[in-house]
């Protein structure tokens, strides 16, 4: 087994009578991309500082590289760059200015030259005024200042908010490269295609609670499906197990068919029927929530 | 020691600190040349009857005011315009620590690198407490330079060297308690509006207590009682027992600061 970037205990943290995290036990191996996904005040944002040493934890640990964030903060903390979710910069100082002085703790700010470029932020638009730059500019100058210092680990929170498509794939681009040389990367999320797109494994937090932890490619195996078909004439509805059949009010002869996992039954009874058109959503966030929600239902209920 | 992040603070600090020197420069000067020009001596002689216990009371002295240009100095550096200025930009500085940088949601950036908060703390008090000596010390020497220019027969300039350190460490106290209030709320508005209100209730503790002998006993927990370049410019001793009462207080809020900031949630 390989050794761990990120390992936390029963962290648990209360805010004046209101639960933010209760008893996250995750463990990341070093060298993988992990998602941290949930919905907004799920957590993720909570579990992050704590991770960091930022707050302190009501009770429990964590540790990183094996530091623990309350003892040895500033050690763990040269091992990271860091994206916060709420990413503000000093506004009378130029973007130029606000990366000197974050990667002044380092010693070496080796990636910079290509995050830049990945980021697609010229000399010009690094030495205006960073009140001046957009959402878009501020998570750019965000990611770079994150990366610039080739940490071994990367925690981003929430990292393509406010970027644009072309950005996106470029970021995507080079988070991929910089875990092929070994970094680890911790992301958190509330966007499913970010995950599926990076992550090998991901850790689905709601309320406070990891619901979760299940590979990329589990998830997609229980991923809910939604087809709505409107046939052309009255057809029987198949009798397959595991779909759930309703029907559809807003045209004639109209269903709405939900599935996880295999489509093939489905898919297969549809060929045989005259249908006139197949709209397929693809499975969202809260679905998948649900998903867990009902399973562990059922499990706290055996 | 982190060259960037002393850098990156003087750069964020230096406009507001030029443009209160200035204006400390300018104000000095403008007070020399009016007690320059006029017969100021003679006209406080003839003030109404009272008059010399409000003056007494604004100077935070005792005894028989001699109307000399120390007593007049005095005047300038206890000018409720230059306090006001003094102690809301002494506060601004000390909001700049935590509670500005938790306010603008910068704080998840800095207190993330690679350095303790005890460091990131010495680092700031370096800056503010630089630019308060700076700015201080220029206004003491101001007064002291302005005096000779107008050949108005100033104290020796030692004797304005330890009132501009006496008048630098009151700011330091001012910084120090803005550092503790900023240990515990969330915006600089907060921090600057909470100060100001503190002072500006120690200002009248001590302006009402030099009147009002029943309030008089409060006047011990007036920072402003502390703070007598006239003494200074007497050369009395009560000058560095005042100036060692106002580090007292500098120190243990700066102190108590380290303490808070260590068991802060920074969110």
């Amino acid at each position: 087994m390989k050794s761990l970037a990120i390992m936390t205990d029963n962290l648990t943290k209360h805010y004046r009578g209101v639960q933010a995290l209760t008893d996250l036990s995750l463990a990341v191996e070093q060298g993988s991309i992990f998602g941290f996904l949930g919905a907004n005040g799920a957590g993720k944002t909570t579990s992050i500082r704590l991770l960091l040493g930022l707050i302190r934890p009501t009770s429990g640990s964590s540790q990183i590289f094996g530091l623990d964030a309350q003892t040895a903060g500033v050690k763990l903390r040269s091992q990271v760059g860091y994206l916060p979710g709420e990413l503000s910069f000093y506004t009378n100082v130029s973007g130029q200015e606000v990366l000197d002085m974050l990667g002044s703790f380092y010693k070496s700010l080796s990636w910079r030259k290509e995050a830049c470029e990945a980021m697609e932020m010229s000399e010009a638009d690094l030495w205006r005024k960073t009140r001046e730059y957009s959402t878009g500019m501020k998570q750019k100058l965000g990611i770079i200042q994150a990366v610039q210092h080739a940490p071994p680990l990367l925690i981003l929170d929430e990292p393509t908010r406010g970027l644009d498509p072309l950005i996106q794939r470029n970021f995507f681009e080079l988070m991929e490269r910089i875990n092929k040389r070994g970094t680890t990367i911790f992301m958190s999320t509330h966007v499913l295609t970010e995950v599926e797109r990076l992550c090998a494994n991901v850790g689905i937090i709601r309320a406070g609670r990891l619901l979760v932890v299940e590979s990329v490619a589990n998830i997609r195996k229980q991923r809910i499906h939604r087809l709505e078909v409107v046939f052309s004439r009255p057809v029987q509805p198949p009798n397959i197990t595991a779909v759930k059949i309703s029907l559809n009010g807003q045209f004639e002869n109209s269903y709405a068919f939900e599935t996880s996992g295999n489509l093939e039954p489905l898919l297969s009874y549809l060929s045989q029927q005259p249908v006139d058109s197949i709209v397929c959503e693809r499975a969202k966030l809260d679905d998948i929530f649900l998903h867990y929600y009902a399973k562990e239902g059922i499990e706290s209920r055996e | 020691m982190n060259s960037g992040l002393i850098y990156f603070k003087l750069r964020q600090n230096y406009r507001t600190a030029t443009y209160v020197t200035l204006g400390f420069f300018v104000f000095g000067l403008m007070m020399l040349a009016a007690y320059n020009a006029f017969d100021m001596q003679s006209m406080m002689g003839e003030m109404p009857p009272g008059s010399e216990d409000l003056m007494r009371a604004m100077l935070g002295t005792k005894g028989v005011l001699m109307w000399d240009i120390g007593t007049f100095l005095a005047m300038a550096w206890r000018h409720p315009i230059i306090l006001v200025m003094l102690v809301g930009w002494a506060a601004s500085l000390g909001s700049g620590y935590a509670a500005k940088e938790i306010g603008e949601k910068t704080a998840d950036l800095l207190f993330a690198r690679p350095m303790s908060r005890a460091k990131l703390l010495w680092h700031d008090l370096l800056i503010a407490a630089s630019l308060l000596f700076a700015c201080t010390m220029f206004f003491s020497l101001t007064l002291y330079f302005g005096a000779q220019f107008f050949a108005l027969n100033p104290p020796a300039l030692s004797a304005f060297v330890v009132a501009g350190l006496q008048y630098f460490v009151f700011a330091l106290a001012v910084l120090g308690i803005s550092y503790l209030v900023g240990a515990f709320v969330r915006d600089a508005k907060t921090v600057v509006a909470t100060v100001g209100g503190i002072f500006a209730a120690m200002y009248t503790i001590e302006l009402v207590g030099g009147l009002w002998d029943a309030i008089e006993p409060l006047k011990t927990f007036s920072l402003f009682t502390y703070l007598t370049p006239h003494s200074a410019l007497t050369k009395a001793s009560s000058a560095w027992t005042d100036l060692y009462i106002l580090l007292a207080v500098a120190t243990v809020s700066i102190g108590l600061t380290y303490i808070l900031m260590e068991r802060r949630d920074l969110s």
